[in-house]
């Protein structure tokens, strides 16, 4: 203690986070462990947990590597994670069980919640679909209650989603039927919302001002008006109520980390503007949106991240690859091997690579971000053509504090083991106590052993 | 229930209109059966309506539960723009989600996430900023504060902006918890008029303002349902008629009880839909009707389609918009003009597109060229164009906007792991009609394929922005179709089949009704859309008539009684 320099009192504050503290710190080594990998109170590096999303599959052959196990190879659409290629897992031959009830629908809604779509189908009008239960990153959202400014972050790159089947296609992340979290598309409103004003910099003192009780005050009327609504409704409108109180509590501790600001841990700094790329320019959005992640979890704002790099059935133009025909469509009608589908997969993981190494370079302690990181990529079919469920294409990348195989490895279930197997390891490893997860034909009570460390 | 003095004179209409088209057996219900509640022809032994295209007997009306809707990011604008003038919200709210085809359907399901609440308390910051700006808020306040703490005005304004963003006159609870609010923040502040921003701030974030709570009231004429209350219809018709709060004589009505009688509810339609909010209300149904959020992410290939540019997706959409506004505002119009009228309201570029006379300036109402393959809705490039992928046609994609946008059918989703694969152009196939023939080989995909693709071939002289061309890769365009056994050659054909198509009209009808009421219609609602669609051709197929039409229908008063 004595040989830090630091009180007693100052080492609580910053080590007891956001409530008690009242001055930010930047993280000084003299608050680290003799190794680095936590802070000197015994208190982990926070964990995060992300989910990268693209729509319209893969193509398989060249996406499975030829070995698994520890020895596995980067096939020809993974060959761009070369640099983060440690810190990545391939599992395939899984098989999502809740049914494929409707191409695409019924793959995105079992990979990420490991249940079954929820139809909307009144006839005579078109059809559409949501989520029966919560997407796995709302599941550890809720479970991590890290009290953190933002509860999760919802980050998009290609805007040219469906927008006229439910919200399935439209959203990545849901908290329940027809509640989703919709995703942010524009660099400049993501920066202006984690950085913007209710940022304190790190080293910074932050912002006295009285104006910030009043927006609690008037948030607690409101609150109050939603309790005394509440009593008049019926069943599904009070559910439905509640998410609006939630999301108020939600507003509320943001404010309150206004004033009350946690200490950020060392990598925290306040990057600068960024430009407002133009519309699809998918390099550019992409990019700028993992550096204002990489920085937003190095700033300890949110613990939960999605992003939403092309929506499902997604007519994104990868104008990049050469492409002259949207995604979706190319997957049907793509003659031969669909080279210039493969391209596209292709470049998604590219942007995934940019992703993982913003984390990756981005320090925390001796180690990085990606370190502290449980990453599902995935997608909402295995491959376009077909719409089919069997042998899905999923990446988990990141170490989760060391609770994740480190270098990765390519796990190849031989009897089509089900895909809820690899989320409930993803919870586990985020310290989760869970012991299921999924509904119906996706349960499951047990993990991936190969993915644990 | 509902005594129509004058459905006496419009049922002779109604069954020669019908008629017409062959649709009833005049022998089987004649002329004189028909049922004095709905308009409908009734069977002869049971006495019940039946539906006049089929003769089969209608379910009884049964009223549909109750769900509360979260205001769009445009009704939230709009009650913005009611409740103070000149006001603007620059926040960008959450985008709302059609389900089934629609917005209001899908926030009749929604609810507001932790995201979106952020945003709306920027919007409301942002909009309490602007009605407490020095130049303003004498305006906006009404009343002069003798102090910083001035209980009377802040009353006096908590219950007039209150009950308007509300809807209702506020509870006492209410206005005590608003004014100790503003007297708070005035304290704290030493400011009256910070109380004023934050009550301000705090009415526009209340789920009463956020959500149109209903809960209804008994119905006196009937035990087993739920009637909209009186105060309730109010928010009911202005949402409907302006997509925006209702004025302080709607309120009042409402108020006064007099919106759970037909002569009540009528005596406001009127005024309402005579009212410029009505258009803009309108432009907002056709908006979600036909789908014209596509138009704002259109991706073409630019390198094929030089004339597309990031500004023509905005004027397709005006240029809709625009001519269904005309044909039932400027003229009063028959609506199944739609379908065949010449009126396009372009600018420069999309009169470029349509090879016709630029306007002056802006966007201008052009006459298409009479007898030219263009015309009406679907020869419109919005249509032709949000229905056609990056660099070509789809006939798929144009045939299923005719059948689930206008003809109100369902088009069930590709089968899984069924592998359809339509060629590239090549000598044997050189044309998109040809490469489609591989839809009508698989029996799975030809069922729902037969019923989309030989509709959107007849569109195949208009390229992926909806350019008119003369062929296709070089070959001559074959433009015939076929609809449900009717074979037809070419746009201007299929849309004189579809304008005197009774199912056409009837979708009309269903789609205001649920466009009205927020959701899809239930088996017990078919009653209430079989009795709208007989009015609204007995009126001369006139939308504004739909309008108060479908306001007075047992669909839009009544709710479903929850078990507890």
């Amino acid at each position: 203690m004595s040989r830090t320099g630091l009180s007693r009192r100052t080492m609580l504050r910053g080590a007891a986070g956001g409530l008690l503290s009242a001055i930010a710190l930047p993280t000084l080594e003299a608050m680290l462990n003799s190794h680095g990998t936590a802070y000197a109170q015994g208190e982990p590096f926070p964990k995060r947990f992300g989910i990268f999303f693209w729509g319209n599959g893969v193509r398989l052959a060249r996406w499975n590597p030829a070995q698994t196990g520890a020895d596995w190879q980067l096939s020809e659409e993974l060959a761009p994670l070369s640099d983060v290629k440690a810190y990545v897992s391939v599992v395939s031959g899984m098989e999502i069980k809740t049914g494929n009830q409707r191409g695409h629908h019924a793959g995105c809604v079992g990979i990420l919640s490991g249940a079954s779509m929820l139809p909307q189908d009144p006839g005579g009008a078109p059809y559409a679909s949501t989520f029966t239960q919560p997407s796995i990153d709302q599941v550890v959202a809720t479970k991590l209650d890290a009290k953190t400014r933002f509860r999760s972050l919802e980050l998009g790159v290609s805007r040219r989603v469906t927008t006229g089947e439910g919200s399935t296609l439209r959203y990545l992340s849901h908290n329940g039927p027809d509640n989703a979290n919709a995703p942010e598309y524009s660099p400049r409103a993501v920066f202006g919302r984690l950085f913007g004003t209710g940022f304190t910099p790190p080293g910074q003192t932050p912002v006295v001002d009285p104006r910030l009780e009043l927006r609690r005050s008037v948030l607690d009327v409101v609150r109050q008006d939603a309790n005394a609504l509440r009593m008049r409704l019926g069943a599904s409108d009070r559910q439905r109520l509640e998410q609006h109180l939630e999301s108020i509590r939600a507003l509320e501790n943001q404010i309150r980390l206004i004033e009350n600001v946690a200490r950020p841990p060392s990598a925290c700094r306040a990057p600068g503007e960024p430009a407002e790329p133009a519309r699809e320019q998918l390099t550019e959005v992409s990019d700028a949106m993992a550096g204002l992640l990489a920085l937003s979890l190095a700033c300890d704002q949110t613990r939960v991240f999605s992003i939403q790099f092309s929506g499902s059935v997604g007519g994104t133009l990868y104008s990049e690859v050469g492409a002259t025909r949207e995604h979706h469509g190319l997957t049907h009608d793509e003659p031969g091997d669909q080279p210039t589908v493969h391209a596209i997969s292709t470049f998604i993981m590219k942007k995934f690579a940019t992703f993982l190494g913003k984390l990756k370079e981005t320090g925390e302690g001796t180690g990085n971000v990606l370190d502290n990181c449980a990453i599902l990529a995935s997608s909402d079919t295995s491959e376009g053509q077909p719409h089919s469920l069997r042998d899905y294409p999923i990446l988990v990348a990141g170490r989760a504090g060391g609770a994740l195989k480190y270098p990765g490895v390519h796990y190849r279930s031989t009897t089509r083991e089900n895909t809820s197997k690899v989320l409930l390891t993803l919870l586990q490893a985020m310290d989760i106590p869970a012991s299921e997860f999924g509904v119906d034909g996706g349960r499951t009570n047990e993990t991936v052993a190969a993915l644990r460390a | 229930m509902r005594i129509r003095a004058r459905l006496a004179m419009v049922c002779s209409v109604v069954l020669a209109t019908i008629g017409c088209e062959g649709n009833i057996e005049s022998d089987r219900t004649g002329p004189g059966a028909l049922d004095p509640e709905t308009g409908l022809p009734v069977d002869p032994e049971t006495g019940r309506p039946v539906d006049p295209e089929t003769g089969e007997p209608l379910p009884p009306f049964s009223a549909a539960p109750g769900a509360m809707r979260r205001l769009s990011a445009t009704q939230f604008q709009n009650a913005v723009r009611d409740l103070f003038e000149n006001v603007r919200v620059t926040t960008a709210l959450e985008p709302d989600a059609a389900v089934n085809g629609f917005i209001e359907i899908g926030v009749a399901r929604g609810t507001i996430s932790p995201a979106a609440a952020e945003k709306f308390e920027k919007a409301a910051y942002e909009i309490a900023g602007q009605v407490v700006a020095a130049d303003r808020r004498a305006k906006f306040v009404g009343c002069t504060p003798a102090a910083s703490v001035d209980t009377t005005c802040t009353r006096a304004y908590v219950e007039r902006v209150g009950r308007r963003a509300f809807r209702r006159p506020l509870s006492s609870d209410e206005v005590g918890r608003y004014v100790g609010l503003a007297e708070t923040a005035a304290r704290r502040l030493n400011d009256f008029y910070a109380g004023i921003e934050f009550v301000t701030a705090g009415l526009l974030q209340s789920p009463n303002f956020a959500f149109r709570v209903e809960v209804g009231e008994p119905d006196p004429g009937n035990a087993g349902r739920l009637r909209y209350t009186s105060i309730e219809m109010a928010t009911r018709l202005s949402f409907l008629i302006w997509n925006s709060i209702p004025d302080d004589a709607l309120l009042r009505a409402g108020e006064a009880g007099e919106l759970v009688a037909e002569q009540g509810l009528t005596t406001q339609i009127e005024r309402l839909v005579s009212d410029a909010r009505a258009r803009t209300a309108m432009n907002n149904f056709h908006f979600e009707r036909f789908n014209l959020e596509a138009l704002d992410t259109l991706n073409k290939d630019r390198a094929r389609f030089a004339a597309m540019t990031d500004t023509l997706g905005a004027a397709m959409r005006e240029d809709v918009l625009r001519t269904a506004d005309y044909i039932v505002f400027e003229q009063g119009g028959d609506y199944r003009d739609l379908f065949d009228t010449p009126v396009t309201f372009s600018n420069a570029e999309l009169a470029g597109l349509y090879g016709v006379a630029k306007p002056a300036s802006g966007t201008a109402l052009t006459l298409l060229p009479a007898g030219g393959p263009r015309l009406g809705l679907l020869g419109k490039a919005g249509f032709l164009a949000m229905n056609a992928h990056s660099r070509e046609t789809s006939p798929t994609l144009r045939g299923k906007f005719v059948r689930e946008r206008l003809l109100c059918e369902s088009i069930p989703a590709p089968p899984p792991e069924v592998v359809t694969i339509v060629p590239e152009p090549n000598p044997n196939a050189p044309t998109m009609r040809e490469r489609l023939a591989v839809h009508r080989q698989e029996a799975s995909c030809a069922r729902c394929h037969g019923a989309m693709d030989p509709i959107g071939l007849s569109f195949e002289n208009f390229d992926a922005i909806g350019s008119f061309r003369e062929n296709d890769n070089g070959h001559a365009l074959d433009l015939t179709g076929e609809i449900d056994g009717t074979t037809f050659d070419g746009p201007r054909e299929l849309a004189a089949l579809l304008r005197n198509r009774a199912s056409a009209n009837e979708c009309a009808v269903r789609q205001l009704y649920r466009y009205a009421v927020g959701h899809v219609e239930s088996a017990g609602e078919e009653v209430v859309i079989k009795s709208l669609s007989q009015r609204f051709s007995a009126g001369g197929y006139r939308l504004k008539n739909l309008i108060r039409e479908v306001v007075v229908s047992d669909g839009f008063r009544f709710m479903k009684k929850e078990s507890p």
